[in-house]
């Protein structure tokens, strides 16, 4: 075959080849990736967030948002993180890069709201004052949404 | 990493709680979009076209059991390093798809100016697809990655579709305008099944991740009904293979359908929900894919005999055409011979070479007047055969029909009285004008119709009666001879036709006169035909002209 003439193939292949292993790398092997996950939050205490439990928001649940490196995750909880109290909180010897959201009415106004199937939208604010647990003096807080 | 909120799969992609179209969506598309890109591929590696199609199968495919994955598996590692090749092959289904359009219309490979196109617009989805433009991390509550997704690389992606769509409706469009009728089906057939395939494929799927992002949508189920386009897609490409034999395939129309009720009857499994449904689905595919069987053999068997007819029939057409051209090629050098002969006799007779005896003229005469008749004879297979061809040409002219059967009844007189028979003559009560080739007409049409009831009456008389029948010219010659047999009637206007009787009473027929008589009388308009009681009980010949 000549080279010139199946180039784009070859390059084609090549490339995928190429990003298929620097992908496998980054998150199968040094895992380089941020989780997000819903940690505890004591209600009394810190501004939470609610989230519902089913779809009709009968039950509901406080949690804060945190931010971790996926390989510090592996490294303080393993595979299975139901049960490991490490994950709920940005430990300061530990976490170089965690970020732990309270939800913060003037900031996240209408995150701290309680959602459900009829008044989906409406906000209702959480009187406590907002606060920020992180490790890393540069981390700002989250804008995007999560949905429940 | 274990999402802690859902259940691990079972067999890698069977979990609870999924969309019950789930599988339904992915796993007959990945079945039908296999079979068919290989089956293609297989009966035709070396079209390019082919090979493109396989891309595509094979990219779709991919997509769809990644796709799978991501809804069934709970592990943050592994899903985020499959999400992040998804979107390459989705740039390759987009890319791969205006590949393939371009070179299915246009029947050539692209240019390698087109496939650095084709590079550029492909290369930030791949470089970037590792990296946190595409993906940055993994939301352990939901399970997935829609938190963390590239905003442009996400756009960039449902850009390249909504660039193979329009780029591709260019393309057919303009090659629709300047091909040929044909070809128009076979681009409106795939145009069609593709761009359902791209506007299904991006559009749903795309939407799903839009509605959802934007709060819209809580459920991306709605990209599941997005995977419904490729079936579609591969069932135009069957209709094209079935009607068009595209890609240099064949296949029949019974194999496609009967192939497509198999996989729609198993799809079916992907919804049974208790053992009483798959036994019920098992049991009807197995029927089912029985009777298919049966039904594609005796079709393809019926296939192979009628190809089978059709090929010995046109390898007698060219034999028939050979044997014509050697008949032709025979008669004219033996006819050349017999007028050179023909020559020399009469110029003996005429007393070209000075007095001669008696009965070396007679000699001369007797060998003149056999050569003219083995001329004639000649001229007769010639004029057949040149008639069979079609490349006759008749002088046409206005002329006196009755005028012109009244000379040749005159001639025939005396070929009539030498056998004993009376050949009576009744013409029109008016003047019968007919347009064409009165040599023609006179020599091969009258006389010999004329003289074929001589030579088949044995005695009693011939009657040759002219009239007008409406805006016809009509000549009913009738005789007291043989007569004709049912049988025989069936044979007497064809190429070498003879009767079983007839033969014994003249020897010397060639089989041709009646043949010639029917093709001028057809091509000038008119019609012949005979009637008789049977055997032994005389005949009628009718011939008629339009009047001029």
């Amino acid at each position: 075959m000549k080279f010139r003439e199946y180039f784009f193939e070859y390059s084609l292949v090549a490339l995928i080849l190429l990003v298929v292993v620097v992908g496998y790398a980054r998150f199968m092997v040094a895992r380089d990736y941020v989780v997000a996950y819903e940690a505890e939050c004591d209600a009394a205490t810190s501004s939470c967030f609610i989230g519902c439990e089913d779809d009709e928001c009968l039950s509901t649940y406080y949690y804060a948002l945190i931010e971790k490196p996926a390989a510090d995750v592996y490294a303080q909880c393993g595979k299975y993180i139901a049960d490991c109290e490490s994950i709920n909180h940005c430990l300061p010897t530990n976490d170089t890069n965690c970020v732990k959201f309270y939800c913060d009415p003037d900031i996240d106004g209408e995150l701290c709201e309680i959602i459900t199937a009829e008044n989906f939208g409406v906000v209702e604010t959480i009187p406590e004052a907002p606060s920020i647990e992180h490790t890393d003096a540069t981390t700002t807080p989250r804008e995007d949404i999560l949905h429940l | 990493m274990i999402c802690p909120y859902f259940p691990e799969p079972t067999f890698f992609i069977f979990a609870e709680g999924v969309p019950e179209l789930l599988y339904y969506s992915h796993i007959p598309a990945i079945v039908v979009a296999l079979l068919v890109g290989l089956f293609v591929f297989l009966n035709a590696r070396h079209l390019l076209l082919s090979r493109l199609l396989l891309v595509i199968a094979l990219s779709f495919s991919l997509w769809c059991s990644i796709n799978l994955t991501l809804w069934t598996n709970v592990n943050s590692d592994s899903l985020l390093f499959s999400w992040s090749f998804l979107r390459i092959l989705s740039s390759l289904i987009s890319i791969f798809s205006i590949y393939f359009i371009y070179v299915f219309l246009y029947e050539k490979d692209v240019s390698p100016k087109l496939k650095g196109v084709f590079l550029a617009l492909m290369l930030p989805m791949i470089l970037l697809a590792p990296t946190d433009w595409n993906v940055a991390g993994f939301d352990l509550t939901n399970c997935d990655a829609f938190l963390f997704e590239g905003f442009w690389y996400k756009y960039y992606y449902v850009s390249l579709g909504a660039i193979a769509m329009i780029w591709i409706l260019g393309l057919l469009v303009h090659r629709y305008r300047t091909t040929t009728a044909d070809f128009r089906k076979q681009i409106v057939y795939m145009g069609l099944g593709i761009e359902l395939f791209l506007f299904l494929f991006f559009t749903l799927v795309f939407l799903a991740s839009y509605l959802i992002d934007i709060g819209l949508f809580k459920d991306s189920r709605i990209e599941l009904y997005g995977l419904f386009g490729m079936p579609i897609f591969m069932a135009f490409i069957a209709a094209l293979i079935v009607r068009f034999k595209t890609f240099n395939v064949g296949m029949l129309a019974a194999q496609a359908l009967v192939i497509a009720l198999v996989i729609l009857i198993a799809s079916m499994f992907t919804f049974a929900d208790n053992i009483y449904n798959v036994v019920l689905i098992g049991v009807t595919l197995v029927l089912t894919g029985a009777i298919g069987l049966v039904l594609i053999r005796s079709v393809k068997k019926e296939v192979k005999q009628r190809e089978l007819i059709e090929k010995q029939a046109r390898e007698l057409e060219i034999a028939n055409a050979q044997q014509e051209n050697l008949l032709h090629f025979m008669s004219h050098e033996v006819k050349g011979y017999l007028t050179k002969s023909e020559a020399g006799f009469a110029a003996i007779v005429e007393g070209d070479y000075g007095d001669v005896s008696q009965d070396l003229k007679g000699m001369a005469q007797m060998a003149l007047t056999e050569v003219r008749k083995g001329v004639s004879t000649i001229m007769d297979i010639l004029d057949a055969s040149n008639m069979k061809k079609g490349t006759v040409a008749y002088k046409k002219e206005n002329f006196d029909f009755g005028k012109t059967v009244e000379e040749s009844v005159n001639d025939l007189q005396e070929s009539a009285a030498a056998r004993g028979l009376s050949l009576q003559f009744h013409p029109a009560a008016e003047v019968l004008t007919i347009n064409g080739d009165k040599d023609k007409i006179a020599r091969h049409v009258i006389r010999n119709v004329i003289d074929n009831s001589i030579k088949y009456t044995e005695h009693g008389s011939v009657t040759i009666t002219l009239s007008k029948q409406g805006d016809l010219a009509q000549m009913l010659v009738e005789d007291t001879g043989i007569g004709i047999t049912p049988e025989d009637m069936k044979h007497l206007f064809t190429e070498g036709g003879h009767g079983k009787d007839s033969i014994k009473i003249n020897v010397h027929s060639t089989g041709y006169g009646l043949f010639i008589a029917k093709q001028i009388v057809d091509a000038h308009g008119g019609k012949i035909w005979a009637e008789s009681e049977g055997a032994g009980k005389g005949t009628r010949f009718i011939v008629q002209f339009p009047l001029s």
